[in-house]
């Protein structure tokens, strides 16, 4: 077991018998110490650590050898014990091997007796450690196979996907926490239940039932609806090492989010081709009548079709280029490119540009900026207030007639600088302002009709006011005009000084 | 004078509206015009039209059908034969059909309806 010599205790209160020990199993290289009686040899044992072998005599004044052996046997119950005696009878060797002694040896005996008594003790004893060492080996593995099992166990039960096996015979072998949670009825079957009798689902049976009688392995695949919810079900063999099918194992995901998705997907692709085809449909249409002359020669009328073709057409560009920044800020690869930005100027650049269009309306078009007390800057992307602020503003000038007033004002108030839009347009209900930010909503009504507009404009303003961290307000009432007010934070506010 | 039948455009499209009245004028049709269900009903009233050709997709998804079910009540314009011109078989999984109690009107025409085919419709349904 080691390299270390072997260590032996003599005991025995004939100083002539110790020391003679002692020569003999010291010339063999034993490691011997001596102890005069047994309370003697239990202090030695406990300081040393224990010895590989102890020799006692029996008699002894104070502990004798037999008390030794009981004695050491509770210090360490795989101490060995070689018993020399004066008057060995049957009786006492018996005695002291029931207590726990390995062996006896009658006195007077010879060096070589003593060795071999030794020796065998020896062997004995790296047999007992070499056991007991493959014995604690063995439970050590009991337990951690207990606890591996304990863990996929508990893994299993924590997934939230569920999971049905099934046996060859199409009993059901094992089956997780989530999947007695998506088929309650099949929890409370007993285990080894025939699935069919166990699943109230013909399908998912007859896809675990269609892999354990495949002739080859095969992965069966389907989509299920089980209540409110639907569940991709994928089914595999579940295989010896030799390749032989055992049975089947199903797992049960929820797609029911995925789905929901893959619905608001196709609707909003439906929304937006049906938002495509109406305009195009009347750009179609005016283009038509005035190449066939269908609808008679008037070269004045057929300008103004043409005129509203184009604006159509200007406004079916703006859907689409909406569209894409939308889908942009949705998929994140629009990125604001903060820095700071002085909102009256931008304001400014937007109004200056909206003159000649609001005065071909007759509609005035007034800015407020406070030039003496400037507003603080605010930490915004240009480009992106730009749109919000020509959103804001071409909406005004479209929802205002003819006469009407338009007026822009820029404040501020140290944390945020806001933009007030302002108009004495159509103005509109209470559940049309509910709704304006909504993508495509369009308020309908005799006025909108002859105004183009993609839905998607305040749907943008929105998604880049929230992506400034910033606030948006609507103040409107039909037939009273509205106005919109933006606030962004300010540098200051942004940077948290 | 008698012999001018008069046509009413319901859509909330008037561009739409403008090339449907340019080219129906061109053939000797007199045109009202309503931009809204509600409108589309006074309409139908005051100008008392020979035909009335109107949308589905007006303010609600519903409005044209609403309109189609307000006129085939009224007694005062019951008898004016609709035509219904929409895109809402491709908006909708299912088909419509003309029918008398849901949808009361006479003929029922896909969007994108060329001028030709609908002045075509409107001059076999006044002939």
């Amino acid at each position: 077991m080691t390299d270390r010599p072997s260590r032996i205790l003599v005991v025995d209160d004939e100083v002539g018998m110790r020391e003679g020990c002692r020569r003999i199993l010291a010339a063999e290289n034993y490691e011997v110490e001596t102890a005069e009686d047994g309370q003697a040899a239990l202090e030695k044992f406990k300081a040393a650590g224990g010895f590989d072998v102890v020799i006692s005599d029996l008699k002894m004044p104070r502990m004798g050898g037999m008390d030794l052996i009981e004695a050491l046997h509770v210090i360490d119950e795989d101490a060995l014990l070689l018993v020399i005696t004066a008057y060995a009878t049957i009786d006492t060797a018996v005695d002291a091997t029931k207590r726990g002694a390995y062996g006896y040896i009658p006195k007077p005996f010879t060096p070589d007796e003593l060795l071999l008594h030794v020796r065998n003790g020896l062997e004995k004893r790296a047999l007992r450690i070499e056991a007991k060492a493959l014995r604690e080996e063995r439970e050590r593995r009991l337990l951690e196979v207990a606890f591996e099992r304990s863990k996929s166990t508990t893994i299993l039960h924590c997934m939230t996907d569920g999971v049905l096996v099934v046996n060859r015979e199409g009993r059901i072998v094992l089956r997780n926490a989530a999947l007695s949670r998506i088929l309650p009825s099949c929890a409370e079957e007993p285990m080894a239940a025939p699935v069919v009798e166990a699943v109230d689902l013909p399908e998912l049976v007859s896809l675990v039932m269609e892999v354990v009688q495949a002739d080859a392995p095969i992965i069966a695949s389907k989509e299920l609806t089980i209540g409110p919810c639907t569940y991709m079900v994928n089914a595999a063999p579940v295989l010896e090492p030799s390749g032989e099918t055992l049975g089947a194992v199903a797992v049960l995901r929820d797609i029911t989010a995925l789905k929901k998705l893959e619905i608001a997907k196709s609707m909003f692709v439906s929304m937006v081709a049906h938002e495509l085809k109406s305009p195009l449909a009347t750009i179609e249409s005016s283009l038509n009548i005035v190449l066939t002359g269908i609808a008679g020669e008037d070269p004045e009328r057929d300008r103004q079709m043409m005129q509203r073709a184009l604006l159509r057409a200007t406004t079916l560009r703006t859907l689409v280029s909406d569209l894409l920044n939308l889908t942009a800020i949705e998929t994140g690869n629009f990125s604001l490119k903060r820095q700071h930005a002085d909102l009256c100027s931008i304001v400014r650049e937007t109004v200056d540009a909206y003159t000649d269009k609001a005065a071909e309306k007759n509609v005035t078009l007034h800015l407020e900026c406070q030039d003496a007390s400037p507003i603080d800057p605010i930490l915004a992307d240009p480009n992106a207030v730009r749109s919000i602020v020509t959103n804001l503003v071409d909406n005004a000038v479209k929802y205002t007639p003819e006469g009407g007033q338009v007026n822009v004002r820029v404040d501020g108030n140290g944390l945020y600088a806001r933009v007030v839009v302002k108009d004495s347009g159509i103005g509109m209900s209470a559940a049309e302002r509910d709704r304006i930010f909504d993508e495509f909503y369009r308020v309908k009504n005799d006025y909108t009709a002859h105004v183009p507009g993609t839905g998607l404009g305040l749907t943008l303003v929105r998604r880049l006011v929230d992506m400034h961290q910033g606030r948006i307000d609507v103040d409107s009432a039909p037939g009273k005009g509205s106005a919109f007010a933006v606030s962004l934070p300010t540098v200051a506010y942004a940077t948290g000084m | 004078m008698s012999d001018v039948k008069k046509v009413l455009l319901v859509d909330d499209d008037a561009d739409l509206v403008a090339v449907n009245r340019a080219v129906l004028e061109n053939h000797g049709f007199a045109i009202a015009t309503a931009y809204s269900g509600p409108k589309g009903l006074v309409a139908a009233k005051a100008e008392a039209p020979d035909l009335i050709v109107l949308d589905v997709m007006m303010g609600t998804n519903s409005e044209g059908f609403d309109l189609a079910r307000a006129l085939k009540k009224d007694e005062a314009t019951k008898h004016i034969p609709l035509i219904m011109v929409t895109s809402v078989n491709t908006t909708v999984p299912f088909k419509f059909e003309p029918d008398a109690k849901y949808l009361p009107v006479d003929r029922f025409l896909e969007k994108p309806l060329a001028p030709e085919a609908l002045l075509k419709e409107v001059q076999g349904m006044l002939s």
